[in-house]
């Protein structure tokens, strides 16, 4: 910055290398969030969704009976 | 109850890796974020019906994600205890020196961000979800949500020391 109060602002060129760099944090952000990602999913979260579905078909089930009589 | 299509069960278990990236970001506790995730899936369960089949379910699980830890961790926030070196060390997906400092260094970054920024950076830099998406998960415009993404670029960048890349203004 000069002290010109008339001059234009480098707007093209200063958009150019912001632009640079959100490229840059996106790259950093995503292989961050990539290895995240990649980490095995814990097994007490598989097994939970494996539960739900088993207490559903049992509800389930038990609905049912009184019609199988 | 109603059983639940093989579509829903399914997609549950789709989400759950990035159901996961996102609870430890925002958390910063793996721990912490498996907690989250059961919440949520537990939460989507049980509200199944809610679901419009055809529509966006990880934005749907995202939401709920988002809401839970908004209610309940982050008051707690202040009170947690976080050595830096915890997530780096637990990750079996990392095995260079310079990949896990590298993702401590982005952590600590992310940690130092407002919590609203925080979340619209991972929405939208990470998560892969449209302006209009994560404008829904968090409940507000999507102009807050652009808003909000470059404040945390800006941040990042500074935090991350790449701003120094920057040529100074002539």
């Amino acid at each position: 910055m000069t002290g010109k109060s008339n001059e234009k602002p480098f707007r093209p060129a200063t958009a150019a290398v912001d632009a640079q760099l959100d490229t840059l944090i996106g790259e950093r952000l995503r292989s961050y969030y990539d290895a995240l990602m990649a980490e095995p999913v814990p097994d007490k979260i598989l097994e939970l969704v494996a539960k739900l579905e088993a207490k559903d078909r049992e509800s389930e089930t038990r609905d049912k009976e009184p019609e199988s009589r | 109850m109603a059983e639940k299509s093989a579509e829903f069960t399914r997609g549950l278990l789709e989400a759950a890796p990035s159901l996961r990236a996102f609870a430890i970001s925002l958390s910063g506790h793996s721990e912490k974020a498996d907690d989250l995730v059961q919440e949520t899936l537990m939460r989507a369960w049980a509200n199944a019906a809610n679901f419009e089949t055809g529509t966006n379910l990880k934005a749907w699980l995202f939401t709920i994600l988002r809401n839970q830890f908004t209610s309940q961790y982050r008051v707690k926030r202040r009170e947690v205890e976080d050595p830096d070196e915890f997530l780096a060390s637990t990750l079996t997906s990392l095995p260079e020196q310079e990949d896990r400092m590298a993702m401590n260094e982005m952590r600590a970054a992310l940690r130092k961000l407002p919590s609203d920024q925080r979340e619209a950076i991972l929405l939208i830099g990470a998560s892969g979800f449209s302006y209009e998406e994560a404008a829904k998960i968090s409940g507000c415009a999507v102009g807050t949500v652009k808003s909000r993404v470059n404040r945390a670029r800006v941040r990042l960048a500074k935090l991350l020391h790449l701003d120094a890349e920057k040529p100074p203004a002539q």
